[in-house]
C-alpha cells in the first residue's frame, strides 16, 4: 500500500506492522504525531494495543521496562529533553537484558526552547548499551523500525533498539512510502521472543543488589551482546530485503565509493545533503564517495576501517558535539582507522539547532580539505553573529555596564 | 479472619538480610499470605531491595523486579497493561495480581509523581508503601513522611514540619480503595490485603513500618511500637471505599470510646529518635502540640461518632 | 569471594544478568547474627500464633518450631507472647 505521509506516522505505521502490543509514551515535539496516530490506530480498532498515556517520559521508559518484563513486544517514542528524562532509565533498560523498540525524534537541547534537528539527544546517550539505529528517509524509518524488533528480540542480542530520525526534515515532511502486506512482515518478524520474563511457574527476581565480585561480568555480557549485533544487524538488513524487498544498507550505507580517493562521513538526513555534494565534488574532479553510518552503536569499526584507511583524506560532518573534545563522529572514525591509515581526517560541526545544512557547504568544506585549506580539526563553518546575537549582546553589555562588570 | 486461618505458606523465605526486628520483611510476610503466589512484585528502591539478599540468591519467591527509586506506579502501569495483553492472548486465565512495594521515600517524595499519574489513569495494580517514616536505606534521611519533632541525620535538631498524607492524597484522586495498616493488627491487615485482591483499578495500602535502627528502639520492639502508634493516635487506621472512609482496629476502638487514646508521650519516650524531647530536659511545648493535634483529632472524630450515634436514636425513636 | 577460575580456562560468558534465583538461607546461615536466643517453653505456649505472624523472619513454623539456623535472636516472639513462654537467654558461642 503507498501513502504519502510524514515520518512520524510512518514510524507509527512501523510499530503496527511490527505488533508492539504495549506503547507507552509521552507526548513531545516533535514527535507527537507517533502517539496521536497510534492512538488513532487503537481507536478505530486497526491496532491490537495498550497504549499507556504516563505523566513522564520516565515513566514511560519505566513502563516499557515493565511491559517487556512480562513479555511482550514493546514500543515507544520520544525526542531530546524526553530522552534525557528518562536516561537513568535507558541504562536500566538495556542494563536488565529485554527487547524493546524507541523512536527517537532527534531534536536540539535546551536552553533556549528549539525544536528542530541536531543529533546532542541520542549521541548523548550512545554509551546506555542501546543499539542506535539512524534513518535517512521515511521508508528507510518504516523498513528500521520493524528490522529493529529482529535484531532486539534476537537471543544473541537481547537488547533494547533505538531508531532514530530528524526532527522536521523526516518527522514532518511528507514522503511517499510503501507499507508492506502484514503477512509479509510477519514472514519476516516472529512472534516475540525473550530470554527471561517475569514467570509466574519460574519466579526470578531481577536486579537485586550485586557486589563488585559479580558486577563486570554482567556488563562484559552486554558488550558482548553489542558486538554480537553486528552480525544480526546485516542478517536482518539482507533478509528484510529477501522477504519484504526495501534495503537501506546494513550498519553502513554507501554511495559512490567505488574509486574513491577522499570520502564523507555524516549520518542522518545530513547524509543526503551530502549526496548531493559528492556528486558536484565528482564533477570537479574530485574522486569523493559518502559513507553514511547507520548503525551508530554498535559502531561500524570494520567496515570504517575497510573503506576508509585507504583514503586520501575524510570529511566528517557532525551533527553534534563533545564539548571538551571534538566532533563525536569525528574522534570515533579518527580511533577507527588509527594505526592503520595515512588519511587526513577533518571535521566539520554543522547544523545544530536545525540550521540548515546545504550540500554547498559541505562541497566548499570538502573541496578546502581537499586542497589542504583546512585544519585537521572540529571545525565550525556556519558559526557567525547575526542581527539577532547583536540585539541579545547588546541588551547584556549594558547590563554589565550597570553592574560595572569589564 | 482469624491467625489459625492464615495460609502457611511464606513467599518470604528465611535467612534474609534483613535487620533483626525488620518492619519491612515483616509487612511482605503478612501481605502475600493475603495476596497467594498468583503475584508480580516491583520493588522499588528501598531497605526492600537491600533485605530480599544480593545475587544470586533470593528471598522472595514470586517473580520480581526491582526498580529505580521513582518508578513505582510507572512500572506497575507497564506491568499491568503487559498482564492485559496476555489475558487477551490466553497465556493468563486469571490476570495475577499486579503489586509495587516501595518505602516512604519512593511513595512521598521522588515516586510521587508515578504514583499520581497510574492512580489518575485508575491504573490496575496495588500500590504498597510500607511507611519507616525517612529514608532508612540510605541511612535514615528525612523524608515527606517523617513526623514533626523526629530526629533523623539531615533534621538532627528535629523535624520542624508535619508529615504528609500520601493515603489522603490517594483519597483525593478518587481512587477504588485506600486503606492504612499496622504489623500490630495483622487480622486487620490481612483483611484489607484480602479486600484489595478483588477490586480492579488503583488501590493503596500504606502500613507504618517502625525501624529499629532509624528510630532508634530495640529490635525487639517493632510490633510494641506498631501497637503504641495506634493506640496514641500517631497512626490512624482507616479504609476508603466509594466514597467512604471507615476507621478499623484499634483507631475504631478509640473512636467509638471502647478505648482510651493513650498520651503521647508513651510513645515518643520509647524512640530514640525523639530522645531531645525528653533529655537533657522536657521540651514541654513540643511534646504538647503533638498531644493538642491528637487530641483534636479524636475529639472530632469522637463528636462526629456520637453524633451520628444520637441521629440514629432520634430517627428510630417512634413517633408518640 | 567465589571462586574464580584462570582466564584461559573460561568459556563463553553468553548471557549473564542480574537474575537471582529464589533461596531459604539467601544471604547464609543469619543465626550467626545471634546475641539471645529465643528458648520455648511448650508446656506455657497455647499456640495462639502471634509469634508465628509478627517474626520478620519467617522462621517460626505455624507448629511453632523455631529454625535455629536462621534465626536473628531479635526478640519480637519474647517481647510479644502474651503467655511469657518465650524467653531470650544470651546464647553461649562455642
Amino acid at each position: 500500500m503507498r501513502l504519502v505521509e510524514t515520518g512520524n506516522h510512518v514510524a507509527a505505521w512501523g510499530a503496527r506492522m511490527a505488533r508492539a502490543e504495549v506503547v507507552s509514551a509521552y507526548p513531545i515535539t516533535p514527535q507527537t504525531q507517533v502517539i496521536e496516530e497510534i492512538s488513532r490506530f487503537i481507536d478505530e480498532g486497526e491496532m491490537d494495543c495498550e497504549y499507556i498515556p504516563v505523566e513522564s517520559e520516565h515513566s514511560a521508559m519505566a513502563a516499557m521496562i515493565g511491559s517487556a518484563a512480562m513479555g511482550v513486544r514493546s514500543f515507544s517514542a520520544t525526542s531530546a529533553h524526553g530522552l534525557l528524562y528518562m536516561h537513568e532509565l535507558l541504562h536500566w533498560a538495556a542494563g536488565i537484558r529485554l527487547p524493546m523498540v524507541m523512536v527517537n525524534v532527534n531534536r536540539a537541547l535546551g536552553p533556549g526552547w528549539n525544536i528542530w534537528c541536531d543529533h546532542q539527544d541520542t549521541i548523548a546517550a550512545r554509551d546506555t548499551g542501546w543499539i542506535q539505529l539512524y534513518c535517512a528517509s521515511h521508508q528507510e524509518i518504516l523498513d528500521t523500525t520493524i528490522q529493529a524488533y529482529r535484531i532486539s528480540e534476537d537471543l544473541k542480542v537481547i537488547l533494547p533498539v533505538m531508531v532514530c530520525y530528524d526532527a522536521i526534515f523526516l518527522s514532518h515532511n511528507y514522503m511517499q512510502v510503501e507499507i508492506p502486506d502484514q503477512e509479509v512482515v510477519d514472514r519476516f518478524l516472529p512472534p516475540f521472543r525473550s530470554l527471561w520474563k517475569l514467570d509466574l511457574d519460574y519466579p526470578f527476581t531481577h536486579g537485586s543488589v550485586i557486589y563488585p565480585d559479580d558486577y563486570e561480568e554482567v556488563r562484559y555480557s552486554m558488550f558482548q551482546a553489542l558486538d554480537n549485533s553486528r552480525k544480526v544487524i546485516r542478517t536482518a538488513a539482507e533478509e528484510y530485503r529477501d522477504i519484504v524487498g526495501n534495503y537501506h544498507g546494513d550498519l553502513i550505507e554507501t554511495y559512490r565509493m567505488e574509486g574513491a580517493e577522499s570520502a564523507l562521513v555524516a549520518m542522518g538526513s545530513i547524509a543526503s545533503e551530502a549526496k548531493m555534494a559528492v556528486d558536484m565534488l565528482r564533477d570537479a574532479g574530485y574522486p569523493c564517495g559518502l559513507v553514511r553510518v547507520r548503525s551508530y552503536r554498535p559502531f561500524p569499526i570494520e567496515e570504517l576501517r575497510t573503506l576508509l584507511a585507504p583514503l586520501r583524506a575524510v570529511l566528517v560532518i557532525d551533527r553534534g558535539v563533545s564539548f571538551g573534545m571534538e566532533g563525536p563522529m569525528y574522534s570515533e572514525v579518527k580511533a577507527v582507522i588509527y594505526g592503520r591509515s595515512d588519511a587526513e581526517v577533518y571535521d566539520i560541526v554543522t547544523g545544530l539547532g536545525g540550521r540548515d545544512v546545504t550540500y554547498e557547504l559541505i562541497f566548499d568544506n570538502a573541496e578546502a580539505a581537499l586542497k589542504g585549506k583546512l585544519e585537521q580539526k572540529t571545525s565550525w563553518p556556519a558559526v557567525s553573529l547575526n542581527e539577532h546575537h547583536r540585539i541579545s549582546k547588546k541588551g547584556l553589555e549594558e547590563y554589565w555596564k550597570k553592574e560595572g562588570v569589564k | 479472619m482469624r491467625l489459625r486461618d492464615f495460609p502457611e505458606d511464606e513467599v518470604f523465605l528465611q535467612g534474609s538480610a534483613a535487620c533483626q526486628g525488620c518492619p519491612g520483611s515483616a509487612a511482605i510476610r503478612v501481605a502475600f499470605k493475603a495476596l497467594g503466589r498468583n503475584t508480580i512484585l516491583a520493588v522499588i528502591a528501598s531497605c526492600t531491595s537491600v533485605f530480599q539478599s544480593p545475587f544470586p540468591l533470593s528471598a522472595l519467591d514470586v517473580p520480581t523486579i526491582n526498580m529505580a527509586f521513582a518508578t513505582g506506579g510507572a512500572v506497575a502501569s507497564g506491568i499491568t497493561a503487559a498482564a492485559d495483553r496476555l489475558v487477551a492472548q490466553g497465556v493468563f486465565d486469571e490476570k495475577p495480581t499486579i503489586l509495587a512495594w516501595a518505602g516512604d521515600g519512593g511513595t512521598y517524595d521522588i515516586g510521587i509523581q508515578a504514583l499520581s499519574g497510574a492512580a489518575e489513569r485508575n491504573t490496575d495494580f496495588i500500590y504498597v508503601c510500607y511507611n519507616n517514616e525517612a529514608y532508612s536505606n540510605t541511612g535514615t534521611q528525612r523524608s515527606g513522611a517523617t513526623p514533626y519533632a523526629a530526629w533523623t541525620t539531615n533534621t538532627t535538631k528535629g523535624k520542624e514540619e508535619w508529615r504528609k498524607d500520601i493515603a489522603q492524597i490517594m483519597i483525593a484522586h478518587g481512587v477504588p480503595y485506600v486503606a492504612t495498616a499496622s504489623l500490630a493488627y495483622p487480622t486487620d491487615m490481612f483483611r484489607k490485603f484480602a479486600k484489595a485482591k478483588e477490586i480492579r483499578g488503583t488501590r493503596y495500602i500504606e502500613i507504618q513500618a517502625p525501624c529499629p535502627p532509624g528510630w532508634k528502639f530495640p529490635s525487639s520492639y517493632t510490633i510494641k511500637i506498631a501497637r503504641m502508634a495506634v493506640q496514641t493516635g500517631m497512626w490512624m487506621l482507616y479504609e476508603y471505599e466509594e466514597g467512604k472512609t471507615t476507621y478499623t482496629a484499634g483507631t475504631k476502638r478509640i473512636i467509638q470510646g471502647q478505648s482510651k487514646l493513650k498520651p503521647v508521650e508513651e510513645y515518643l519516650k520509647e524512640q530514640g529518635r525523639f530522645r531531645h524531647l525528653f533529655y537533657p530536659e522536657r521540651d514541654e511545648e513540643t511534646i504538647k502540640e503533638i498531644q493538642d493535634r491528637m487530641t483534636h483529632i479524636f475529639e472530632n472524630l469522637q463528636f462526629t461518632h456520637k453524633m451520628k450515634e444520637h441521629i440514629m436514636e432520634i430517627e428510630l425513636a417512634p413517633p408518640h | 569471594m567465589p571462586k574464580r577460575r584462570k582466564k584461559e580456562e573460561e568459556e563463553e560468558i553468553g548471557f549473564v544478568t542480574t537474575l537471582s534465583v529464589p533461596s531459604e538461607g539467601s544471604v547464609g546461615l543469619t543465626g550467626s547474627w545471634r546475641v539471645f536466643i529465643p528458648v520455648l517453653d511448650e508446656e506455657k505456649c497455647n499456640k495462639c500464633l502471634l509469634c508465628w505472624i509478627y517474626c520478620p523472619e519467617a522462621c517460626i513454623s505455624k507448629d511453632i518450631k523455631i529454625n535455629y539456623d536462621y534465626c536473628k535472636g531479635c526478640g519480637i516472639c519474647a517481647e510479644e507472647c502474651p503467655r511469657k513462654a518465650v524467653t531470650m537467654i544470651k546464647e553461649e558461642k562455642g
